[in-house]
Order: C-alpha cells, then sequence, then structure tokens
C-alpha cells in the first residue's frame, strides 16, 4: 500500500508540475463558479422580489434544463476534463522510457495501476473539494438545504470522476502518444455512453446494450436516488477498466501469442458485461432514496396498492404504428419505454411487459395518404421511417383476434394485467404523454378493488358522452387519451335509460346533464327514490331549459334561474361568467386551493337555494355581482338595490346525513363548463381550473373515494439569507478570488520550478 | 558454497514469432564489470530487460542473490538497479525529488533515505544539483542522476544498458570512471555495442549475436580468441624479408621499422625454433620475437560470423 500511495503521490506531483492540470482546475473553477453565483444570485433576487423561488436544489446543483445546476454541468464536463488529466499516466512513462523504472523496482503492476488511479482520485478530491466549497455556501445562505440530496449528486460525479479515470488509464497504456490517449479516452467515453443505440431493433442485443450504457445513469444521482444498479455499474466499470490495464502492462512484459491476449482481454469484458447485466435484474436492485421529502420514491398511497396486487403484474402494451404516440414504444425505445415503470418495478421486481405491434387507423392527421393510400401501403410506407419492420407488425385483421384497438380508439395504450383482472392504462395526448404516478394508481387500483361506477341519463336528449362534439362531455368523461377524464381517473361510465332502467343504488354517482325534454312522472319518480335512498347526484343545468330540470331540483329546494350570467370582458364573450371558488369548496376540493383559481361558466344560471329541508347547502363557486349583470333579469336586480351586493351563487354542494353514509349532491349552474369545448379547447390567455375542478367533483361525490390523486411534493419555502448587494460581492468572490488563489498558486509553483 | 549474484540459465525469449535471445547462460560471481557486447540488435537489451525483471522471458530462469525472479520478484528486483537505454527520469522532478522517489520505490527504510540520497549524490557528483529540476540538466548529469537512482538502494547487481551512447568525450570519461568505482562494491553488467567502451571499462566479457552467447571469457581471453598467424621479430642487423621467405613456413614477411619485421606463417608449430635457427645461422642477431595478437575489431568480426541470422 506505501508503494501505491507512492506512486499517487508522485504521479499527482508530475500532475500539478505540468500546466494541464492547473488549466483544468481553473476552467473548473471558473465554469462551476459561474453557475453556482449565478442561480444562488438568481435565487436571491427572486426571493427579494417575492417571486416564487423554484426548487433550491434543482437549481443550483442538479437541473439538466439551461440553465444547469452545477453538479449537472460538471457530469457533461467531465468528459473534457478528465481525459486532459489521464492522458499522460502511462503514455508518458512509456515515450519517456521510464515505465522501466517501475517494472525493474519492487512493485507489481496492480500497484502500479492502483497507484496511477489513486492519483487520478486525489485530483478528483480537490475537485469534490470545490463542489463542497458551493454546498457549504448554500448551506449558509439558503434554507432549508437538503444535504442528503446534493451529497447523492457528489456521490454520482465522484463514481463519474473515478470511472472516466480508469478508462482514461487504460486508453493511456495502449499509445506512447498522449494526444491519441485523449481522444481515445474521450471516444471510449462516447462508446460507453451511447452504447444503448446499437442494436435496439434486435430482441438478442436490445437489452444487453441498453444496460451497458453510461448514458442517463448519474442522472439519478442528481435527482437525489441512489441505485445499486447505478452503484455496480460504475465500480463493475472502474474494475473492468483497471483489470485491461493491469492486463496490457503484464503483456508488455510478458510475451504471449495473440490469441491468448485475445482470450484474456475478451474473458474481463464478458465478465464485466455478465456482471453489470446481473446487477440490473430487477429483482436484485436496491434502492435509497436521499431525497428530504423522498420525492424520489412511490407515495405510501402508491405503495399501499401494489401491496394489495395478489397476483404478478403483466403490462401488456398495444403499438398501433400509425397513432400519434408509436415511436415512444418502438423497437428501438423500448427500454426507454420500460424506464417509465422504474418506480414500480422498485417494489414490483416481477413486473413483466410485453410489446405487441399492429397497423390500424390513424388516431391523428398526421397522414394525408391515409384514404388515399390502403391501410397496408401507408404503413409499408411509414413504419420503417418510425423504425419498425412491416413484417413483423399484426395486420387489422390478426390483432383483433386478441385485442380490438377501435375500443381504445386506436391509440397507443397497455393492457394491466394481474390475475384475472385486467384494465387499461394509456397514453394522453398533452404534453407529457405517458402516465404519471396518478394515472397508474387509479388503473392498478382497478385490478385491487371495485370500482366506482357514475351512469349518466340518457333517455332525455341530456349532453352525450359518446359521441364528439362541442356541447358533449365525452371529453370529460370518456376520452381515452385525455389524462383526467373520468374512465382515466379509475371509473366505470354507462349509460342508464330511466324509462327502460332501473337506477341502481351500487352507483358511486348519476349524472342528469342539461336534458332538453322534460322527464315523464315515471322517470322523476325514479329519480326521486334514487335520491330518497340517500345516493350521490350531480345536476347539471343551464339558463336555457331551466324549467325542464326544475322538477328534479325541487327534490333538493333548489331553483336554477332563468336568463343567462354575463360579465363584461375585454376579449371574451360577455356570457362567459369567471366564477371564484368558495371557502368551502377549497376545504373539500384541495387542488383547487390556490390563490386566483378561476372557474369558467359560460352561459351559467344563477342557483337559489329556496328549501332544503333536511339537505346541508354551501355554496361551491359564486360570482362577484359588481361585475356581473343577469340578462332578462338586470332590471329586477337593479330595483331591488338592497341586494345588490349579494354574491350570486353559480354552484352548490348538498349534504345529508342519513343512518349510514353520507349522502352527497352537487348542482352546477352551467352545463356548458364540461363541456368538451371548454375543457379541451378552453379560452386562449385565460387560466381557468374547470379540468381539475370538474375530476374533483366526481371524486367527492364518489363515496369510496377510489380516485387516487398523488400531487406534485411541494417545494419547500426558501428563505434567502443574501441580498442583490451581497450577491454581487459572492460573484465577486467566486468568479474572482477563487479562479485568481488557483491561477496564482499554479503560477508560483510553475515559475519557481521552472527556475530550478 | 557462496550464492552467485547473478545466475542465468537457459535464457530464451520471444516477440511473436522469432527468437530473441536463445538458450543464454551465464553466472556472475564477483564485484567488477562485466562487459555485454554485442551488435545492434544482439539481444543485448532483451537480455538486461529480462534480468531486471522488466521483461518475462518465454523460458529459462534468473537467480539474483539466489532468488529466482519471477517467483520471488520483490526479493530479486530489491537487489537489481537498472539504468535502461533511456534513462527512466521523470523530467518534471528535482535530482532528490527523483531520487527519493527511486529509494521509496525500491522499498528502502525511509529513516536511511536522506543518507542514501547524498551518498549517491556525491558519488555520481551531482550533490550541487539536488535542487535541479532534471529537465535543466545537460546529458551528462542526467546520466548520473541514472546511475544515481540504479545505485540509490545498494544493489548487489547493477545493470548498465549503453551507458555513454550520446555523451561528449569528457562525459564519457566520467561515467566510466564512475562505473569503475561502483564496480568496487557490486558487480555491474555493462553492455555496449562499441568495443572501445567495453575495453576501457570491463575485466570480463560476454559477447551477444543473433540471441546466442558466443563468447564468454577475460577481456585478455577475448583478445587471444583468434589463433595468431603472425609474428614481430626484432633484429640487431636485420635482414632483408625476402631472405626470411627462405625459412620453412614462412609465408609473409614485412618491415615494420627499421629492426623489426612481420613474419606471417601457415602452420605455427616449429616455427619460433626455426627462426632462431636462421639468425643464429646468418648472424642476424634476433633481439626479440612475440606472436602478434588479433586486434578486437577483428574478434568481433569473427564472432559476429559465427551465429546465422535466422532466429526463427
Amino acid at each position: 500500500m506505501k508503494v501505491t500511495f507512492q506512486i499517487a503521490k508522485n504521479e499527482l506531483a508530475t500532475l500539478f508540475y505540468s500546466t494541464v492540470a492547473w488549466v483544468v482546475l481553473v476552467l473548473f473553477v471558473l465554469h462551476t463558479g459561474y453557475l453556482f453565483s449565478s442561480s444562488i444570485a438568481d435565487l436571491a433576487f427572486k426571493y427579494q422580489e417575492g417571486i416564487e423561488l423554484p426548487d433550491a436544489i434543482g437549481a443550483i446543483f442538479s437541473t439538466r434544463n439551461e440553465p444547469q445546476g452545477v453538479l449537472a454541468a460538471v457530469s457533461l464536463s467531465l468528459y473534457l476534463y478528465i481525459p486532459l488529466l489521464s492522458m499522460g499516466l502511462l503514455s508518458r512513462e512509456m515515450q519517456s522510457g521510464s515505465l522501466k523504472l517501475l517494472q525493474s523496482s519492487p512493485v507489481t503492476v496492480i500497484q502500479i495501476v492502483l497507484g496511477k488511479f489513486l492519483s487520478m482520485l486525489m485530483y478528483g478530491a480537490v475537485l469534490i473539494a470545490i463542489l463542497l466549497i458551493y454546498l457549504g455556501l448554500s448551506v449558509l445562505l439558503i434554507h432549508p438545504i437538503d444535504i442528503k440530496h446534493v451529497l447523492s449528486g457528489l456521490i454520482g460525479i465522484t463514481l463519474l470522476i473515478a470511472t472516466f479515470s480508469a478508462v482514461g488509464l487504460f486508453m493511456s497504456s495502449l499509445t506512447r502518444f498522449q494526444i491519441i490517449a485523449a481522444l481515445g479516452t474521450l471516444a471510449m467515453l462516447f462508446f460507453l455512453s451511447y452504447i444503448s443505440s446499437i442494436g435496439q431493433k434486435l430482441p438478442t442485443i436490445r437489452d444487453v446494450t441498453y444496460r451497458l450504457r453510461m448514458n442517463g445513469r448519474i442522472d439519478q444521482f442528481l435527482d437525489g436516488l441512489i441505485i445499486t444498479r447505478n452503484v455496480f455499474y460504475f465500480h463493475i466499470l472502474i474494475i473492468l477498466f483497471l483489470v485491461l490495464t493491469m492486463l496490457r502492462l503484464s503483456y508488455m512484459q510478458v510475451s504471449k501469442s495473440w490469441k491468448i491476449k485475445a482470450f484474456a482481454y475478451s474473458l474481463s469484458v464478458v465478465t464485466g458485461i455478465i456482471v453489470i447485466y446481473t446487477s440490473a435484474i430487477p429483482r436484485f436492485t436496491g434502492y435509497l432514496d436521499l431525497t428530504e421529502d423522498q420525492g424520489q420514491t412511490l407515495s405510501k398511497a402508491s405503495q399501499g396498492i401494489i401491496k394489495k396486487l395478489k397476483k404478478p403484474l403483466v403490462i401488456h402494451t398495444y403499438v398501433n404504428v400509425l397513432s400519434q404516440f408509436a415511436l415512444f414504444a418502438s423497437p428501438e425505445n423500448r427500454n426507454r419505454d420500460k424506464d417509465f415503470f422504474e418506480q414500480y418495478r422498485r417494489f414490483i421486481p416481477d413486473l413483466k411487459m410485453d410489446y405487441t405491434y399492429y397497423y390500424d387507423t390513424p388516431d391523428n392527421n398526421n397522414y394525408p395518404d391515409y384514404g388515399r393510400m390502403s391501410l397496408k401501403d401507408l404503413t409499408q410506407k411509414v413504419a420503417p421511417m418510425l423504425g419498425y419492420n412491416f413484417d413483423e407488425l399484426l395486420s387489422p385483421q390478426l390483432i383483433r383476434k386478441t385485442f380490438d384497438p377501435t375500443k381504445e380508439d386506436e391509440h397507443f395504450v397497455r393492457l394491466l394485467v394481474s390475475g384475472d383482472q385486467h384494465t387499461f392504462l394509456r397514453t394522453y395526448d398533452d404534453f407529457f404523454v405517458m402516465p404519471f404516478e396518478t394515472e397508474i394508481d387509479n388503473a392498478l387500483k382497478r385490478l385491487t378493488a371495485p370500482t366506482p361506477k357514475v351512469a349518466f341519463l340518457a333517455a332525455n336528449k341530456e349532453r352525450s358522452i359518446v359521441q364528439s362534439g362541442d356541447s358533449t362531455y365525452k371529453f370529460e368523461v370518456n376520452q381515452t387519451n385525455y389524462r383526467r377524464s373520468l374512465i382515466n381517473l379509475g371509473f366505470d361510465i354507462s349509460n342508464i335509460d330511466p324509462k327502460s332502467q332501473d337506477i341502481p343504488d351500487s352507483l358511486a354517482t348519476l349524472v342528469i346533464a342539461d336534458p332538453r325534454i322534460s322527464y315523464s312522472q315515471y322517470e322523476l319518480a325514479k329519480i326521486q327514490r334514487y335520491v330518497d335512498r340517500g345516493r350521490n347526484l350531480l345536476i347539471v343545468g343551464g339558463p336555457k331549459d331551466n324549467n325542464i330540470l326544475q322538477p328534479v331540483l325541487n327534490f333538493l329546494g333548489v331553483r336554477l334561474m332563468s336568463g343567462r350570467l354575463i360579465q363584461r370582458h375585454r376579449d371574451y364573450e360577455p356570457d362567459l361568467l369567471l366564477a371564484k371558488p368558495s371557502i368551502q369548496a377549497e376545504k373539500i376540493f384541495p387542488g383547487l386551493n390556490k390563490a386566483n383559481t378561476m372557474i369558467s361558466m359560460p352561459g351559467s344560471s344563477e342557483i337559489l337555494i329556496t328549501n332544503t329541508g333536511a339537505f346541508h347547502a354551501d355554496t361551491l363557486l359564486w360570482a362577484d355581482q359588481t361585475a356581473t349583470w343577469t340578462g332578462d333579469q338586470l332590471s329586477k336586480r337593479l330595483v331591488a338595490k338592497e341586494k345588490f351586493d349579494k354574491k350570486i351563487i353559480t354552484a352548490i354542494s348538498l349534504t345529508r346525513h342519513t343512518k349510514t353514509l353520507e349522502q352527497r349532491i352537487v348542482v352546477l349552474g352551467s352545463a356548458d363548463m364540461l363541456s368538451q369545448r371548454e375543457l379541451k379547447d378552453g379560452h386562449p390567455n385565460l387560466n381557468v381550473a374547470n379540468k381539475g375542478f370538474i375530476a374533483e367533483v366526481f371524486e367527492w361525490l364518489d363515496p369510496s373515494h377510489f380516485a387516487v390523486n398523488i400531487p406534485a411534493p411541494a417545494d419547500p419555502k426558501y428563505t434567502v439569507l443574501l441580498t442583490e448587494k451581497w450577491a454581487s460581492f459572492l460573484t465577486m468572490m467566486i468568479l474572482g478570488v477563487l479562479p485568481g488563489i488557483v491561477i496564482l498558486s499554479g503560477t508560483i509553483l510553475l515559475k519557481k520550478r521552472n527556475r530550478q | 558454497m557462496s550464492v552467485s549474484i547473478l545466475k542465468v540459465e537457459g535464457l530464451s525469449h520471444r516477440y511473436s514469432r522469432d527468437w530473441a535471445i536463445k538458450d543464454i547462460n551465464l553466472e556472475v560471481n564477483h564485484t567488477g564489470v562485466l562487459g555485454l557486447l554485442g551488435s545492434n540488435g544482439a539481444g543485448k537489451s532483451t537480455t538486461m530487460n529480462i534480468i531486471c525483471g522488466v521483461l518475462s522471458p518465454t523460458s529459462g530462469a534468473v537467480y539474483i542473490d539466489g532468488a529466482e525472479i519471477r517467483e520471488e520478484p520483490k526479493q530479486s528486483r530489491m537487489q537489481i538497479g537498472f539504468l535502461p537505454q533511456v534513462a527512466p527520469l521523470h523530467l518534471d522532478l528535482t535530482v532528490d525529488e527523483y531520487l527519493r522517489h527511486c529509494a521509496r520505490l525500491r522499498l528502502m527504510q525511509s529513516n536511511l533515505i536522506p543518507r542514501a540520497m547524498q551518498e549517491v549524490k556525491e558519488q555520481c557528483n551531482i550533490a550541487h544539483f539536488s535542487k535541479r529540476l532534471i529537465r535543466n540538466l545537460s546529458g551528462g548529469y542526467r546520466q548520473r542522476v541514472g546511475i544515481a537512482q540504479a545505485i540509490i538502494h545498494k544493489p548487489r547487481l547493477v545493470v548498465l544498458d549503453e551507458p555513454t551512447n550520446g555523451l561528449d568525450p569528457n562525459q564519457i570519461l566520467g561515467v566510466r570512471n564512475l562505473i569503475k568505482e561502483i564496480a568496487k562494491e557490486r558487480s555491474v553488467i555493462f553492455s555496449s555495442h562499441i568495443l572501445s567502451e567495453i575495453q576501457a571499462t570491463c575485466e570480463n566479457i560476454i559477447m551477444i549475436e543473433g540471441g546466442k552467447v558466443v563468447f564468454s571469457d577475460s577481456m585478455d581471453a577475448f583478445y587471444n580468441y583468434l589463433e595468431p598467424n603472425s609474428l614481430i621479430v626484432s633484429f640487431v642487423a636485420p635482414p632483408e624479408p625476402s631472405q626470411l621467405l627462405t625459412i620453412p613456413g614462412v609465408n609473409k614477411a614485412e618491415k615494420v621499422n627499421l629492426s623489426e619485421i612481420r613474419i606471417q606463417f601457415k602452420v605455427p608449430d616449429g616455427i619460433s625454433a626455426s627462426i632462431i635457427a636462421a639468425s643464429i645461422e646468418h648472424g642476424w642477431d634476433l633481439k626479440e620475437m612475440y606472436y602478434e595478437k588479433s586486434s578486437m575489431d577483428d574478434v568481433f568480426a569473427q564472432l559476429s560470423k559465427t551465429v546465422k541470422p535466422d532466429r526463427r
């Protein structure tokens, strides 16, 4: 060990007696110092201006987006720094002949290699020490700072430095020309990073090359999650390249045939590959979430759902090659697609996933040739561009033998199966496309618990949940590729014709949505019996045909006023009412609990609470009357000036306690607020929360509280103990004094030595 | 029975398909300088690299102070000091830093290192350059630093591979003297392809040619390797060379100076008696007669011819 340290010490001294080590150090300090000081100054500015602060750890250390966090930037720039440092480790000794000094000394090859490697680790420790200065300053200046989260990133950076150094050491042993060693290291690191792009279309090697990739592994460390697979990966790579270097040095001393050498090198590489591959098997993978809020771990709710899965989970993925997001799960991207379920695989290590590729009607307008060409010809033309082999795709006829794509609108969809239970998990037509924890939980929960049923009355020209159209409710209720539609929140949806069907008590909610034909006494009686039995109900109406709903509302002691509410806007129609949630609404719908939340209610009625009897009525949404007129009721209102300051109610909740349950009813004064036009198209530049509000209404009405809603973890309330003035001072210190000290130290040392 | 400082048994080494050396045997039992002679590419460096552990032989064994170099590498290498053809210097270090590093690599005890450094610096006449960067030293002093690193740990065997290459005449003289000084206390193997270097420095010589040992003996034996075929004869009243051709067995006679004549003969047996008899008979008054030695170049050339170039 003493000799190993001596070799390391000498190598480190040689490194610091050269200009390269100092140049790299100065560049490192300037690069990281700039990122750190600018991000912390930005936080200080925002804090002083009262602007909501972003995640401080992300902003300073780990974000990969521009402007990058310090550690994220370091993880990328090490590709340039380390080869410059490692290039001379052995090639310089080979070039100068000084390697023979080591070879003729009582020193083993292992000691030589470990000594050289250790010198790089020592240099790396200097880089880490600089990063620790930033962490120390962050702890002093910002509260709270999740130190363990940052340490996770630093562990990752340390492993990266060590791995790059091992690769650099090996490349340095292959040539006596330093520049070739540096370029070789860069090439090898590039190869290791992008090895996953090799053979991703080939089932035999797809998994192997993907598991060998270096790219992306550091990200999980930066996010605060340590996965044994990644730790093993870096360690195995380090050992592999050190062993290869040892073999190389040994073969410089011992003449062996090329076959023996090739065998030894190949055996080392293959062993490394096998160990890396094995260590990535989910069953052998351990996780350590170092974040304070356990933000890299599934919520307790999700873990609870997973525990209830009695049978192994299988995810069958069905991809229509002509669907909008077919590329996401193409053979080339299949492993990346599997990574979306990494968090779940952590708790379901035996999770199985398979993929079925087929072609069928496009679910989008991206193919103008559709209609002009046959489906087969179109697919033959398109498939290669998307990375698919047409011959491996199932035809529309063949896919229908196992799965009917039309039921899922030909979208890219997954079927989750556990024992004899199954349900769909979908992709969504939004920025993120893939399901989040909420959607996956809701789908998984359908495999483990009775699903809540929501029925819509459909006999009297109520709003349709089946047909698409501006005024229909399909988008909110049945739209497969809308993340917050009821079917994606876990609900079973159906229509009920009260003329011919009874309304069952098993419903979570019955919806009466803007009927245009009056209910018969027979139908009304069925509805009344349903209400009387204490079941939950959502009634949606508006000023148009408000009388049709009134007989139902009479059961509740509520009136929908005639005449639509109007409001003065600069850019929108006057009947677009912008309502505000009441305190009660914010209490029962936690998702609405944000300042300045608005709900758009086009063509809304005022709701009057007359005599609710046993029901307790609460206002959910209201409009401020100072900015609101009621069309044909305006004159009456103006006359009754004493009532002028009264809020106009546009949505209410009614609750009644029976012996066994709490009955919940919601009445909404605008039928269009749930329409496809309102929810899907919305209004430009108008930030309204209709989607969240409506989803919350259905979740509140469901007595089983089935739907899981996993909110994104809230960032802590940060305190920044740094004024703008002191931020400038800090920037000056970090970008001026710190690099100055390094430059001065290097210059003095090198000048002094050159004079010797 | 004392253990040999160096014993090489059946040493052979092959680079890919070609044998660099084949079946080399040698033994060193005492102090002094052993010259390793051979033309370029003869296998000298390979032999020395193997002796010093830089290369591992294809077959054969090397014992340093009784320890086989592959089986007991640590123990054997502690008794070796090696200066390769290109001195293994770290140019960015000072002389002191470098020597300290070398001493530690040779596993010297820390408390012995300062004194050992001082001794070798004085011995190699580089003490005044202790703080000087090696890159700022002249070639001769760099070579001295190279020699200093080879002897700092007081090894029993010092191997110097062409240590005078590239030095000016004064530096060569200095290095030669230094080697002789070192050889008083330890065995030194000194390799060169320059005969005069070997002649000036070594007491014993091993010549390698074509990867094989073609000569191994003392320097005197090397001179006498070729059987003599000429005599230098000195007379008080020298005859004409043509008169000497009448003596039986004499092939050729030529004047060297006024009194000396070189006589070449076919068969050495009885030639001196015949010349003495003729001198008495003709009154030439013979003063002196001795066999003329072969020149080293002749020996070198002769020995070089003894090995076929094919090494496969």
